[in-house]
């Protein structure tokens, strides 16, 4: 046996797409899928590893690769395939040449997202075969079987994982790559989906999709496991793993491939039983194709979840009746403990502005959604990447006049970039005086400081072109562009009062300032604030923005966590009594 | 101590900063050299803007990732209310090993709650430990090396001080060695 090293789901599929010989891997990062290209990214040169602008664009680009006859592939989150829907859905009309492979990692118990989507609906609805491995070692080698597949149907495929998979550490065997020769591309127009050929390929992929029904019958993913004759489940992904745990000795139809499904296997199986569990994280959709197929002894959804994570306790629990040891509930012991913005964050002076001049705010996705949260409350809306712009211009127009000067809407660098622009455009065209403030910390910061065209780096940290964010706004037209360091308060909220107040079109407001988990940040000196208690007043003014690293003791007095504090003198400019300063630290003491 | 028949379980829990992934990865090390399969679940993205952030691993042939509550052998909480909170992971007879600072844990609120699960609490202030070391960051490989000698710890201090070098990047080896030892020699002669 070849050697077997400790990897995380995601960079097992890494891997699996480098053995499998793809040319070309894009994506734009995504919890619970960013591992991926960032592992690409860094271990495997003959990839050709792209972070794009957004997934749509990343689609496109793979699409181009596998019609130029090469290995293609994308990976992107659960809500990354609504980006991409629509070549998604039209790229099967045209067929793939190039194996072409998409994975989609979906995110059920909501860790990282803002919604639970149950993506093996996006199969059946684009026609397309789908695979769902259950640990990290049958991700690397079905990332293979998903390109044999793609090239043997002319289909894309997609390979689904979820975040328990996707950030699963486990044993994972080590294989060799294999280079293949680009096809052939022949210059004819099989592959536009113009009016004419659209009517001849809509029989096409119904036919294609039959025959991959009827090849499921026979494929080596399908496994029937013998056990106890009297207990029978059908489950797949990492619902199987679960299952196995608590339903050992059962017998069991792990369902590799998850589109289309063997009908008359599954009917023949489930003829041997008098019940059938159906064990699906997410939604029915086993359990739905299985009553279309006609089979009714199955027990799904009726006793399990469709909300949540599975996990072996939430079977235990539902099918078992176990009684599981309670979680602590003494009063005020145990108070939850969400995720908040980091100490020095540069959002917490944009958020404190909009706060004090309570603006009305439309948000959108990143780090940034957490200013919804105490101390700020300063978020009132947030859906999907790009949405605050246009959802802002919509608001803008209707709400009465007094109240425009005070709604604007709230976007990363990296957002902007991905889906704002267009709604931007499209404010100047309109003429809609919206105010948007650009959050530019220079890196998409929720997943972990990716690169992206705004910080003039590739994924492989190569220099590229630097997207000027000030130039852009500018270009499409917006005459009223302000920018501000957020670090300094007085400063930011001016700068948000005076672009609420133009009314003569759109404005935009830059705030400019690094990300704190930026290596640049991280490992540069900075000072500390100190506290003089002679001079303190104990007023706590200072604790109105809620840094993690200044605690309040029980005299009222700020103690500053001086090992930890990043020196970016948000407290110092809060204190009315000048009793916090910031001074110079010893780069020894760091 | 770890026998190949048996599934060790173990929580980590925390607070997303605390550098709970590298104590998982230690561990993962240790039980890698042994020879024993691992499977572990972590936390990334969002919940680790200082949020709650728990690690299960697995040692010795389980399937699924995740331990069930009531089942877990041993806790490594770096965080006395994410101690708390993780608690019902523990099984009867399990240890749990604490990063806490003076005051008493458990809460004696809980008592009532725990009472009668027979669990080894090991208390030890591995902020200030680090603290003293000048880097708070090392708190975490303090606790390890504190709950090493431990009879509980599902490794001995030598197998975990090897996995401590293993795993830590070359420039910051030794000060996590040195962070070890210092917790080490807080639990004890």
């Amino acid at each position: 046996m070849s050697e077997r090293v400790l990897m995380l789901g995601n960079e097992a599929i890494a891997r699996g797409v480098w053995e499998a010989g793809a040319i070309f891997a894009a994506a734009y990062p995504g919890t619970p899928s960013t591992e991926i290209l960032e592992n690409i990214g860094r271990h495997y040169p003959e990839v050709r590893a792209q972070w794009c602008t957004n997934e749509k664009v990343a689609f496109d680009e793979a699409i181009g690769v596998s019609f130029a006859g090469g290995r293609a592939f994308v990976a992107v989150k659960h809500v990354g395939l609504n980006v991409a829907s629509d070549p998604f859905m039209v790229f099967p009309y045209a067929g793939s040449i190039g194996g072409f492979v998409c994975v989609t990692a979906d995110d059920p118990g909501m860790h990282s997202s803002q919604n639970e989507q149950d993506n093996r609906y996006y199969a059946k609805f684009g026609k397309v075969p789908c695979l769902e491995p259950s640990d990290g070692d049958e991700a690397r080698r079905w990332i293979k079987k998903a390109y044999e597949l793609s090239e043997q149907w002319e289909s894309p495929v997609l390979l689904r994982t979820v975040t328990r998979l996707s950030h699963t550490r486990s044993a994972v065997e080590l294989g060799e790559r294999t280079e293949y020769p680009l096809k052939e591309h022949p210059k004819n127009f099989d592959r536009n989906v113009v009016p004419i050929n659209r009517m001849k390929r809509r029989p096409v992929i119904e036919e294609k999709i039959n025959k991959i029904k009827e090849f499921a019958e026979e494929y080596e993913l399908n496994v029937i496991e013998e056990g106890d004759p009297n207990v029978g489940v059908i489950a797949g992904g990492v619902s199987y793993m679960y299952a196995r745990e608590v339903f050992p000795e059962a017998t069991y139809f792990k369902l590799g491939m998850m589109w289309p499904l063997p009908e008359k296997k599954l009917k023949a199986f489930c003829k041997r039983f008098k019940k059938v569990y159906v064990i699906e994280e997410g939604e029915p959709f086993l359990e739905e194709n299985l009553r279309i197929f006609g089979i009714k002894n199955i027990i799904g959804k009726k006793k399990l979840p469709v909300i949540g994570e599975y996990s072996p306790e939430v079977l235990a629990q539902n099918l078992q009746k176990e009684k599981l040891p309670k979680a602590i509930k003494a009063k005020g012991k145990v108070l939850p403990r969400p995720p908040m913005l980091c100490a020095g964050c540069p959002h917490r002076g944009v958020f404190q502005a909009f706060k004090k001049e309570r603006f009305y705010v439309h948000g959108d996705i990143g780090c940034y959604t957490l200013g919804a949260m105490p101390p700020f409350n300063a978020e009132h809306t947030v859906l999907c990447m790009g949405a605050s712009i246009g959802m802002a211009s919509g608001f803008t127009l209707t709400v009465p006049e007094e109240e425009k000067s005070k709604v604007c809407a709230v976007i990363g660098d990296s957002t902007f970039i991905h889906g704002g622009i267009p709604s931007l455009i499209d404010a100047v065209y309109n003429k809609i005086p919206v105010t948007v403030v650009i959050l530019d910390n220079s890196t998409t910061g929720m997943t972990g400081q990716q690169n992206h065209p705004g910080t003039g780096k590739t994924i492989r940290e190569e220099e590229t072109h630097k997207i000027d964010i000030e130039t852009v706004c500018r270009a499409v037209g917006v005459k009223k562009v302000v920018k501000v360091d957020p670090y300094d308060f007085k400063a930011t909220r001016e700068a948000v009062k005076e672009v609420g107040a133009y009314r003569e079109g759109p404005s935009v407001l830059i705030s400019e300032r690094i990300c704190v988990q930026l290596p640049e940040f991280k490992y540069a000196v900075h000072p500390i604030a100190v506290h003089d208690a002679e001079k303190c007043e104990q007023c706590l003014a200072c604790d109105s923005i809620k840094c993690p690293y200044l605690a309040i003791d029980e005299s009222k007095t700020p103690v500053i966590n001086v090992a930890l504090c990043v020196g970016c003198g948000m407290c110092v400019q809060l204190c009315k009594q000048e009793a916090l300063s910031l001074v110079e630290r010893e780069p020894s003491k760091v | 101590m770890t026998t190949k028949s048996k599934t060790t379980n173990i929580v980590l829990a925390g607070v997303g900063g605390q550098g709970i992934l590298f104590a998982t990865k230690i561990l993962s090390a240790a039980a890698k050299k042994r020879g024993l399969p691992i499977i572990g679940s972590e936390t990334h993205g969002m919940a680790q803007r200082g949020g709650s952030v728990v690690s299960h691993l697995k040692i010795g042939g389980a399937r699924s990732p995740l331990v069930r509550r009531g089942s877990a052998d041993v806790l490594y909480a770096f965080d006395p209310i994410e101690g708390h909170r993780a608690f019902p992971f523990l099984k009867k007879g399990g240890a749990v090993f604490v990063n806490t600072g003076t005051t008493p844990w458990p809460d004696p609120a809980l008592e009532k709650e725990i009472a009668g699960m027979d669990i080894d609490v090991a208390t030890f202030h591995a902020d200030r430990v680090a603290l003293e070391m000048g880097n708070p960051r090392l708190a975490n490989v303090a606790l390890i090396g504190f709950s090493s000698a431990h009879p509980k710890s599902p490794f001995s201090s030598d197998e975990l001080r090897e996995a401590v070098i293993a795993s830590a990047p070359e420039k910051f080896a030794e000060m996590n060695m040195k962070a070890f030892d210092a917790g080490k020699a807080a639990s004890g002669p």
